[in-house]
């Protein structure tokens, strides 16, 4: 009897043994990025290597700031790496939570899109610019500019993604408010936000749910939209048209970093080189529809654009302009 | 003065007490109970109120006074107060009248089914799936009602009539849920009215209108005052419906504090909404405990029906366009978007696929995060039940002042809206000593979650259960021998087992669609049904692909519902209407 207790004993260790032997090693992702992306990218990457298993958290920009600052200052971070906007990138590395790690190819990316200390590559420096639903509105009706955005025929019929969910429309809304001012002047600065108001625009929390309103008609313009989720829209066959605003187009890099002290870093450091490869920026490309960081990836949109056809003006924002960004459009838009 | 106790003594004392517990594991039970119960609403309450007030080097209201002040503040105040009011008339002014329509009228059979039926699924669908629907449907722009009017009607421009973002959209998509509870409780006491004071009134000669202006609406009074207090209380802790028309009421401004991550803010705004909540709560169970349902007791025949003649058909009419409204119209449209292929092209041919639904059972998020809500709603209602079981036998058996103490302790968790009790547990296992547990950003921490919010939910159908059980039934048992264990077993158990039964299916319903709570406490691999349903809703993976979602998890429902009633016949849709209050 008690042999037979020893061997089932023995018989269900080996086995809790084996299972824990046959657990891959793992990789947590931080990421601002749409879900479908993330799955896309988790395929990708376990494929080329099957013995990592790739978990990621999704938030928008501005939520996932919040969730990363909180867990790196109180030590109960998961994160292995992180998929962040430029603005709060700048302060991760203030904070000391990235790790600083140059990768392979990115010698190849053009100046602009990668830290040279190695803290972060741009996954995307992609500019934004203006969608409406084809179903609705003619290419002859859709506006030209930004400031057409504000043509009283667009009364709730415009969207915009709201700051204090996502931090991504920070970049239209500071090309707007301020370098456009400065470059044009009327109708930009912040009465441009103000006019707009007064078309009474739908708010989505995020850049992927403005898109669906565009493209089921409830919203006939988005105001606002990264290239790379147009393309991708576009290419899951949604009626969206691309307008590029004359007075020239926003971009912030979204950039991609590994968290420093992280448990799986060598598995970060494996995803790091395999986006900074010209592989994985052509994943990126024809997948996520970003602007690849790598000079020697060809880029070109549906409509034919180069990334040379561009009038593309980058954008900084400091911290406390984001802060009375959200502040300023909340009165304006409430 | 008293002599000390020589020390042989002292330890005999203290073996007595060992010897006491020992004899009776039972105190022992309670004990660790009543503390566990108390422990999971104090302890994160006190933690919440202490980030509401500790401005960083003293503890003030400061903090506090500072975070409700605020211009966005002050509005959310006044959208909650809106909101709470306009979702409470609405129940009432709908909830009410259904319920005499149903109970008290001779309407078709059909239509007092459709009503029933209506009821209980508004009872069980989280309002923000409905919400889901009527976007759909009443979008001002591409609302299918809007586009199909505007097309039958001739109407120019690309908008409306319809608007669901709007205020009367917000009040209306609110008041589902309150309308069912407002109908079953106002039902239950039109059921039992005792007919011979209608009787004599009638033959006095009063009309039915004065009957029923006279003699029905006062007796039923207090059913509807507890009613506006549930439909508060509802109300109050709404989430996902203002949340998905862009409504910005307490629960909402408490998210949005997260977010940014201003905790002190979104502590305070928890704090002071979940002690309105409570104020809501002791009124409410003031009400029931006053005697107020004296006349509303037993009787041996129902109350004769009111005749309504030609009417009885738009009457009828009226309770269908209900089911109609509430139910049919919503659900179906869910489930035709399902089908969509992309949502650009709506119902053109060519555009319908089961693309969806493969999409669902293929994707490991949405397979994930259907097995974390079931695994959390089976996990939430067994320990709730377990639970509720000591807490019913104390609260039931022992007619002490601290048994009522505890009755009125347990339903606590009733009063806290399911944000703020996210952002009280976020705030306990994120600080120490409580941070060592390693919750945070775990199932346990939703698990415990959903516990806390819905044992009280169980606790009504174990309590009522435990009253129809006589002690001497459990005396007898005693006296023959049975130890305390036998008789839990054998005479105990098997006859609060459909009380068991039904808290246990009430909290796995609650749990499986709960969004407000999860929405906050979700991390890496702990989406739930609802939290994975709003993410792809909001552009995580197509409207289309929530709608399948939703399908899904109505059905899973559904079946639930069904094994409730195939269990426990009838009463189950009473005691879903309980809502645990």
């Amino acid at each position: 009897m008690r042999k037979r207790i020893f061997t089932v004993v023995l018989s269900f260790a080996l086995v809790i043994l084996a299972s824990f032997s046959a657990i891959a090693s793992e990789l947590v992702v931080y990421s601002n990025w749409p879900r479908d992306y993330m799955d896309q990218l988790k395929a990708f990457f376990e494929e080329k290597y099957p013995d990592v298993e790739m978990t990621y958290l999704r938030a928008a920009g501005a939520e996932l700031a919040t969730i990363f600052n909180r867990e790196m200052a109180q030590g109960i971070s998961t994160a292995d790496y992180i998929f962040s906007d430029f603005d709060y990138m700048v302060g991760y590395i203030e904070n000391g939570y990235i790790e600083p790690y140059v990768p392979e190819g990115m010698q190849y990316m053009s100046p602009g899109f990668y830290d040279p200390e190695g803290y972060w590559f741009a996954i995307d420096n992609g500019p934004y610019v203006i969608v409406y639903n084809t179903r609705f509105v003619s290419p002859e009706e859709a506006p030209k500019t930004w400031a057409d955005l504000l043509d009283p025929k667009w009364k709730d019929a415009i969207g915009i993604v709201d700051p204090r969910t996502a931090a991504g429309v920070q970049t239209p809304i500071r090309l707007w408010t301020y370098y456009l001012e400065e470059r044009i002047g009327e109708p930009f600065g912040w009465n441009f936000i103000a006019e707009m108001a007064k078309l009474n625009p739908r708010l989505a929390s995020g850049h992927r749910g403005l898109m669906d309103l565009v493209a089921s008609g409830e919203v006939l313009i988005g105001s606002e939209m990264p290239i790379s989720q147009t393309i991708a829209a576009i290419n899951r066959g949604e009626p969206i048209g691309i307008v590029w605003p004359a007075e020239g187009n926003a971009a912030v890099p979204n950039t991609a970093g590994i968290v420093k002290n992280a448990r799986n870093i060598e598995n970060a450091k494996k995803l790091h080189e395999l986006l900074a490869s010209t592989e994985g920026q052509e994943f990126l490309m024809s997948n996520w529809g970003t602007v690849p960081a790598r000079y020697d990836v060809d880029w070109v949109t549906p409509d034919g654009k180069r990334i040379s056809d561009i009038d593309i003006i980058s954008i900084a924002i400091p911290e406390e302009v984001r802060q009375e960004t959200i502040q300023r459009f909340t009165e304006l838009m409430d | 003065m008293e002599a000390p106790l020589p020390e042989a003594a002292l330890s005999r004392k203290r073996f007595s007490l060992y010897e006491q517990v020992m004899s009776n594991p039972a105190q022992l039970l309670w004990l660790m109970t009543i503390l566990l119960v108390a422990g999971m609403i104090i302890i994160p309450t006190a933690y919440l109120a202490y980030e509401a007030m500790f401005s960083g080097e003293s503890i003030s209201l400061a903090p506090a006074i500072n975070a409700l002040t605020t211009s966005r503040a002050r509005e959310s105040i006044v959208n909650t107060v809106i909101y709470v009011v306009g979702v409470t008339l609405i129940s009432l002014c709908v909830g009410v009248p259904l319920a005499f329509l149903v109970e008290r009228t001779d309407i078709s059979p059909l239509a007092k089914a459709a009503v029933r039926l209506t009821v209980l699924v508004s009872v069980i669908t989280p309002p923000f799936l409905l919400t889901m629907a009527y976007v759909t449907l009443l979008g001002p722009n591409a609302g299918f009602i809007n586009v199909a009017l505007r097309k039958l009607l001739g109407l120019r421009g690309f908008r409306g009539p319809f608007n669901v973002y709007s205020l009367p959209g917000v009040l209306l998509l609110g008041s589902p849920r309150s309308i069912a509870m407002t109908y079953l409780m106002a039902a239950a006491a039109f059921e039992r009215l005792p007919p011979e004071l209608e009787e004599v009134a009638a033959i006095t000669g009063a009309s039915r209108a004065r009957v029923l202006r006279t003699v029905t609406l006062p007796l039923i009074r207090n059913a509807i005052f507890g009613a506006a207090l549930v439909s508060v209380s509802t109300a109050l802790a709404a989430y996902g419906s203002p949340h998905m028309l862009g409504y910005s009421i307490l629960t909402l401004r408490i998210r949005e504090a997260m977010v940014r991550g201003n905790f002190p803010e979104a502590a305070s705004i928890s704090v002071v909404l979940t002690l309105v909540s409570l104020v809501v709560l002791l009124l409410y169970r003031r009400s029931i405990s006053k005697g107020s349902f004296a006349t509303v007791t037993g009787r041996g025949y129902r109350p004769g029906l009111f005749t309504t003649g030609r009417a009885k058909y738009i009457l009828g009419f009226a309770a269908i366009l209900y089911g109609l409204l509430a139910a049919v119209l919503p659900i179906g449209t869910l489930l035709l978007v399902s089908f969509f292929r992309t949502m650009g092209y709506g119902f053109t041919a060519g555009n319908w696929t089961v693309a969806n639904y493969l999409y669902v059972f293929r994707d490991r998020f949405a397979i994930n995060a259907f097995r974390n809500s079931i695994l959390l709603s089976m996990g939430a209602a067994t320990i709730s039940v377990l639970l509720t079981i000591v807490i019913g036998y104390i609260t039931v058996r022992q007619r002490t002042r601290t048994s009522s103490m505890i009755d009125y302790i347990s339903v606590i968790p009733l009063g806290i809206s399911g944000t703020a009790l996210a952002v009280a547990l976020i705030m306990t296992f994120t600080n120490q000593p409580f941070r060592n547990l390693q919750l945070y950003g775990t199932l346990t921490i939703l698990l415990v979650c959903y516990v806390i919010r819905f044992y009280p939910v169980a606790l009504r159908p174990v309590q009522t259960s435990m009253m129809q059980i006589s002690s001497d039934l459990e005396e007898a048992g005693r006296s023959a021998g049975a130890t305390w264990g036998g008789v839990t077993r054998t005479i105990t158990f098997p006859l609060v087992k459909s009380g068991l039964t039904a808290g246990w299916i009430l909290v796995y319903l609650q749990s499986l669609t709960e969004l407000s709570a999860s929405i906050i406490l979700r991390h890496i691999g702990t989406d739930t049904i609802s939290t994975a349903i709003m993410d792809v809703w909001d552009g995580g993976g197509g409207y289309q692909a929530a709608c399948a979602m939703a399908i899904l998890s109505m059905l899973m429902v559904a079946v639930i519902m069904g094994i409730g009633v195939v269990v426990l016949g009838k009463s189950f849709m009473k005691v879903v209407g309980s809502g645990g209050c």
